[in-house]
C-alpha cells in the first residue's frame, strides 16, 4: 500500500471513530438534559396542580363544612385541572384511602402510590409501549388520605433521541466524503516532493547522474531534497574523478603500448629479416644498425 | 610492377616494412608526414597504401577521407589494438588492419589477400613456370602439372615470401594449419616433390639449421 493511502485510509477512520464517538457523547449529554429539564418542570406543575388542587378542595371545606369527602366532589375538583392539562400531555389521577377517584392516566403505576407520603414526593419514569412517562406521586399535605398521582408524557423525548442520531449518521457520511477528497488532494499535493525524489533517484540510478530534485520547499521534504541533492553532487564528482582517471589510464596505457610496439616490432622483424632473408650485403647491413 | 606507399613516421618500422616488401618484389615509396603522404598519393597513384594512424600532421583516419586516397586499397598498421579503433578503421573503408607488433609474413599475406582481391587473374612467374594463384593452376613450359592441394599450398606460401626463409614449423602453420599436428618431415616430403614435379631444384633453396626459401631475381 502507498503511503498517501496508508494516511488517508488512518485519518478518515480516526475521523469516523471520533466523530461517531462525540456526536454520541453530545446526544446523550443533551438527552439527560432534556430528561432533567422536563423532571424539573415535572415537579413544578405537580407542585402546582397539587396546591390549585388542594386550594379549591379547602374552599369547598369552608363552604361546605360537613360535606366530607365523597368520590364525587373530589372529582368535581381535578376533572376541570385533569381536562385543561390532558391537552399538554399531562394526565392525573386521585385516589381516597388508596382507592382511585378519577384518573386519565393509561397505566397507573401502584408501586409509587404505597410509597407516597407528604414528606418525600416520588418520582419515576416509565416505558409503556412506544410510550414513555414521568410519574410523580404525593400526598397532599394537609389531607393524608388523598393521594395525588401526576404523569407526564416524554415520548416526545425518545423521537428526539431517535432523530438526532439519524442526522447526527448524515452529518457524519457528509462530512466524511467532503474530508475524503480534502484530504485526498491535500495528500497528492503534499506527497508530490517524495515522488519527485523518487524519480530523481530512479534516474540517477539509471546514470543520469546530473539530475537534481527541485526544492522548493522548507519542511523536512525540502531538507531531504537538499541532502539528497548534496549526496548525488559527491557522487556525480566522484563518478567523473573516476572516469577522469580510468581515461587517464586508458590513455597511459596507449601510449606506453605505443611506445613499446614500435621499438619491438623494428626488433623483432630486422631480428627475422636477417636469420631470413635472402638480401644484399648492404641491406643486412641496414637491418643490422637498425638494431 | 606492384607499388606500395608506406606512411609510417617511425624510420627503422618504415625501413622494416619497405626492405620485407623489396625482398618480395614490390616497388616502395616511404613517407614519414601526412602531407607527403598526400603529395605522394596524388603523384605516384599507387597500388597499395600502408598507413599509420599515428603520424605528424593529419591522423591516419582523418586522412583516409581526403579525396587523393579515393580509390586506392588501404591497409592501416598500427600499434592502435582497441576494438574500437579497428572497427573505425575498417569503417572508414580500409581493407584491412594490422597490428603492431606484426610478423612480416602476416603482413605479406594480407598485402597479397588484398592485391589479388583488387586484380583477381595474377600470374606469377619464374623460370619456366607459372603460377595462377587464384585458379589453383600451375603451368611448367605451358603444360599444366597435377599438384595436390597441400602441394600447391606450400607452393603458395613460399611465392608469398619469396626471398625469406621459412621453418619447417612456420610452414607447417601457413600452409597446414595451425591445427596439424604433423611431422616437420611431412614438409621435407612436399618440398621434394614441388621440386621434382616443377623442376626447382634451384629455386626452392634449403637453408642450413633453419628452412627452406623460395630464391628468386627481383
Amino acid at each position: 500500500m502507498r503511503f498517501w493511502q496508508k494516511i488517508y485510509i488512518g485519518t478518515l477512520i480516526l475521523f469516523v471513530i471520533a466523530f461517531d464517538i462525540g456526536a454520541y457523547g453530545l446526544v446523550s449529554y443533551s438527552y439527560d438534559f432534556l430528561l432533567q429539564r422536563e423532571t424539573d418542570s415535572a415537579f413544578r406543575e405537580h407542585a402546582i396542580i397539587l396546591s390549585s388542587a388542594e386550594s379549591n378542595l379547602e374552599t369547598a371545606e369552608k363552604l361546605y363544612p360537613d360535606a366530607g369527602y365523597d368520590k364525587e366532589r373530589l372529582t368535581a375538583i381535578i376533572k376541570p385541572l385533569a381536562d385543561y392539562y390532558e391537552l399538554q400531555g399531562i394526565y392525573l389521577a386521585l385516589f381516597l384511602e388508596d382507592k382511585e377517584v378519577f384518573s386519565n392516566i393509561e397505566f397507573v403505576e401502584e408501586n409509587l402510590l404505597t410509597l407516597a407520603s407528604i414528606e418525600n414526593t416520588n418520582m419515576m419514569q416509565q416505558k409503556q409501549g412506544d410510550a414513555r412517562y414521568l410519574y410523580v406521586a404525593s400526598q397532599m399535605p394537609n389531607h393524608a388520605q388523598i393521594k395525588f398521582l401526576y404523569a407526564r408524557d416524554i415520548t416526545a423525548l425518545d423521537g428526539y433521541k431517535k432523530d438526532i442520531g439519524q442526522v447526527f449518521v448524515y452529518i457524519s457520511t457528509a462530512v466524511c466524503l467532503v474530508l475524503g477528497v480534502c484530504i485526498f488532494i491535500l495528500l497528492k499535493y503534499l506527497t508530490i516532493p517524495i515522488e519527485r525524489i523518487n524519480q530523481t533517484a530512479n534516474a540517477i540510478a539509471k546514470g543520469a547522474y546530473d539530475k537534481r530534485v527541485p526544492i522548493n520547499s522548507k519542511d523536512e521534504l525540502g531538507e531531504m531534497g537538499a541532502s539528497f541533492n548534496l549526496m548525488a553532487n559527491s557522487i556525480e564528482e566522484n563518478v567523473s574523478i573516476l572516469v577522469t582517471s580510468a581515461q587517464d589510464k586508458q590513455q597511459f596505457i596507449d601510449n606506453l603500448t605505443h611506445e613499446m610496439r614500435t621499438p619491438l616490432t623494428s626488433i623483432l622483424g630486422f631480428a627475422e629479416y636477417l636469420q631470413n632473408a635472402k638480401a644484399a650485403e648492404e641491406d643486412r647491413i641496414k637491418a643490422a644498425l637498425h638494431l | 610492377m606492384v607499388h606500395i606507399l608506406i606512411v609510417e613516421d617511425e624510420k627503422s618500422i618504415n625501413d622494416l616494412i619497405a626492405m620485407n616488401l623489396k625482398l618480395v618484389g614490390y616497388d616502395c615509396t616511404q613517407v614519414y608526414h601526412s602531407d607527403d603522404a598526400i603529395h605522394a598519393t596524388e603523384h605516384i597513384r599507387p597500388d597499395l597504401i600502408l598507413l599509420d594512424v599515428m603520424i605528424p600532421g593529419t591522423d591516419g583516419f582523418s586522412l583516409m577521407e581526403h579525396k587523393a586516397f579515393r580509390g586506392i586499397p588501404v591497409i592501416f598498421v598500427t600499434a592502435k589494438d582497441r576494438l574500437d579503433d579497428k572497427v573505425r578503421g575498417l569503417k572508414l573503408g580500409a581493407d584491412d588492419y594490422i597490428v603492431k607488433p606484426f610478423e612480416s609474413t602476416e603482413l605479406l599475406a594480407r598485402i597479397e589477400a588484398v592485391l589479388r582481391r583488387i586484380n583477381p587473374n595474377r600470374c606469377f612467374t619464374m623460370d619456366h613456370v607459372e603460377v595462377y594463384l587464384d585458379e589453383h593452376v600451375v603451368k611448367l613450359r605451358g603444360v599444366e602439372v597435377e599438384l595436390t592441394n597441400r602441394e600447391f599450398e606450400l607452393l603458395a606460401v613460399l611465392i608469398q615470401n619469396r626471398n625469406s626463409a621459412l621453418s619447417r614449423e612456420r610452414l607447417l602453420d601457413l600452409a597446414w594449419g595451425y591445427d596439424y599436428f604433423g611431422d616437420t618431415r611431412t614438409v621435407d616430403m612436399h618440398i621434394a616433390k614441388l621440386r621434382k614435379k616443377l623442376s626447382l631444384e634451384n629455386r626452392i633453396k634449403t637453408v642450413y639449421k633453419i628452412g627452406y626459401r623460395l630464391e628468386v631475381p627481383r
